[in-house]
């Protein structure tokens, strides 16, 4: 530990949160919109 | 070869001509031009020595936000009266096209420029007459890129919402190397044993790379 | 664009196991004994700004080849690597500043990387408000298309104007990151995180080429739709 953590640490929780955060919601919109093209009678082509 | 360049030709003196009689662009780009000056003076209320040091970045600033007025026009008329499909249809090449609708468009931005320099020189009262004919030249040279690149930009953004912002957006950063090498070849040749060289041959670069490319890539954005 | 789904899990599991060696490896290596823990923050710098230069390559090629081919595959592709490289480039701009801080005792300087990463977001912020501009999906394909070529050609003039100004106006007085010699003990650490930032930007553009074309066909329907509606 030393002066330096609070900084590493930061960079590490936003590459997280930015890649993670965006991995999830496109991961969650294709769910969402196979469900809405499914009910339509049209699968994700 | 001499029917194209006359195309062109025809083309950019039509714009010309047209802005002329309803003297539209022209003049709304010129005040425009003296509303920038006054900001900055009223912004910055430079002494004479900061005049001189701020005028190679205060002369393109305005030129870029100006060149951005008329930019947005270039397609305007096409655009209104449905006449860039006639446009198109001429049988020219599309380079030819994009060639008039650019020098229309430089010669509009080198008038504004040529009325610009001594205002600037007036109101913020930098004594470097002697210098106007090689400032003239770096502002002239500088626009031939600029234009070249904005008129493309004007072309990809004359059928999109909100289109004089996206214009700003999209022209802003791809003219970082223009402003640098601009401003950087004014500031060298007001000041004493500091040589232009290199930035010229910067400006001299962006031209070429502009003016090679745009024709072409006017081509690929019209294509049908 | 069944391949993509079907690529899309191992992918993922994958760069989750190479991110985890990765960091582990970056938690192990000792610390730079000039820089201290700082340089742990470069292990996620510089695989993320070669990634956003990658992305730019990549969205380069495909956007020339969209040109030439006109294959709606090509141009999903070219969205999706605007967004990906978006990610990146935002991720870079963010640990480059956190790193200056501690190292050059502020979070911004202007010297040539940061500033051509700077472009480069807003250049890609362009493309993307330039395709949602545009309502013709044709125009906007194309109009990206060939943006994205322009941009690739203004780069590197762009970067090298920078460094010109910055070099001649005043010599660099701090190297920018990654600027030091990688030697030894830095070596395992940026490679392992290489490796899985490669990873993660192929995943998540099959993630984001996949939404797209979710997007596109589920678009396609309501205007079906609409059109029905009015017959």
């Amino acid at each position: 530990m030393n002066e330096y953590t609070d900084y590493v640490l930061g960079v590490y929780l936003l590459a997280t949160g930015v890649f993670g955060g965006l991995a999830l919601w496109w991961w969650r919109r294709i769910r969402w919109l196979q469900k809405r093209l499914h009910a339509e009678g049209r699968s994700l082509s | 070869m001499l029917t194209m360049v006359r195309a062109a030709y025809r083309i950019a003196w039509k714009d010309v001509v047209g802005d002329w009689r309803r003297r539209a662009t022209l003049s709304s780009m010129l005040f425009f031009a003296v509303a920038v000056l006054v900001v900055f003076q009223v912004a910055f209320d430079p002494d004479r020595r900061e005049a001189t040091r701020l005028l190679p970045g205060l002369l393109w600033v305005t030129v870029l936000f100006t060149s951005l007025m008329g930019l947005g026009r270039v397609f305007q008329a096409e655009e209104e009266d449905g006449g860039f499909e006639g446009l198109l249809l001429a049988s020219v090449p599309r380079g030819v096209v994009f060639l008039g609708k650019w020098l229309g468009n430089l010669l509009l931005t080198v008038l504004v420029e040529l009325l610009l320099l001594p205002l600037t020189l007036v109101l913020f009262n930098v004594d470097v007459w002697g210098e106007w004919p090689s400032i003239m030249a770096v502002l002239l040279l500088g626009t031939l890129g600029l234009t070249g690149l904005g008129v493309l930009l004007a072309a990809m953004t004359q059928s999109a919402r909100s289109r004089e912002t996206l214009l700003a957006l999209l022209l802003l950063p791809l003219t970082a190397p223009l402003l640098i090498a601009g401003v950087q070849a004014l500031a060298a040749l007001l000041e004493p044993g500091v040589a232009a060289g290199p930035w010229v041959r910067l400006l001299v670069i962006f031209d070429v790379v502009y003016l090679a490319l745009a024709p072409w890539a006017f081509g690929w954005l019209v294509a049908e | 664009m069944k391949w993509l789904e079907k690529i899309q899990l191992p992918l993922g599991l994958l760069t989750l196991v190479a991110l985890a060696v990765g960091v582990w490896l970056v938690m192990t290596a000792p610390a730079d004994y000039q820089q201290g823990d700082a340089v742990r923050i470069l292990y996620v710098h510089v695989p993320s700004a070669k990634m956003s230069l990658l992305s730019y390559l990549f969205l380069t090629i495909v956007s020339a080849l969209f040109l030439w081919r006109r294959s709606e595959t090509l141009d999903i592709l070219a969205e999706a690597s605007v967004a990906v490289g978006a990610a990146f480039t935002l991720v870079t701009l963010a640990s480059g500043s956190i790193w200056g801080k501690p190292m050059w005792g502020a979070w911004w300087a202007w010297d040539a990387r940061l500033t051509s990463m700077l472009v480069l977001l807003i250049l890609l912020m362009g493309l993307m408000a330039l395709r949602n501009a545009l309502e013709d999906p044709l125009k906007a394909a194309r109009a990206t298309a060939v943006l994205a070529i322009i941009g690739a050609v203004d780069l590197p003039i762009i970067h090298y104007s920078v460094v010109w100004w910055r070099t001649l106006h005043q010599p660099p007085s701090f190297a920018g990151p990654a600027k030091q010699a990688i030697t030894g003990d830095l070596l395992p650490p940026l490679l392992a995180m290489s490796v899985a930032f490669v990873l993660l930007g192929g995943y998540l553009l099959v993630l984001k080429s996949r939404e797209v074309a979710a997007r596109r066909q589920w678009e396609a329907l309501e205007t079906e739709r609409l059109e029905q509606g009015h017959e």
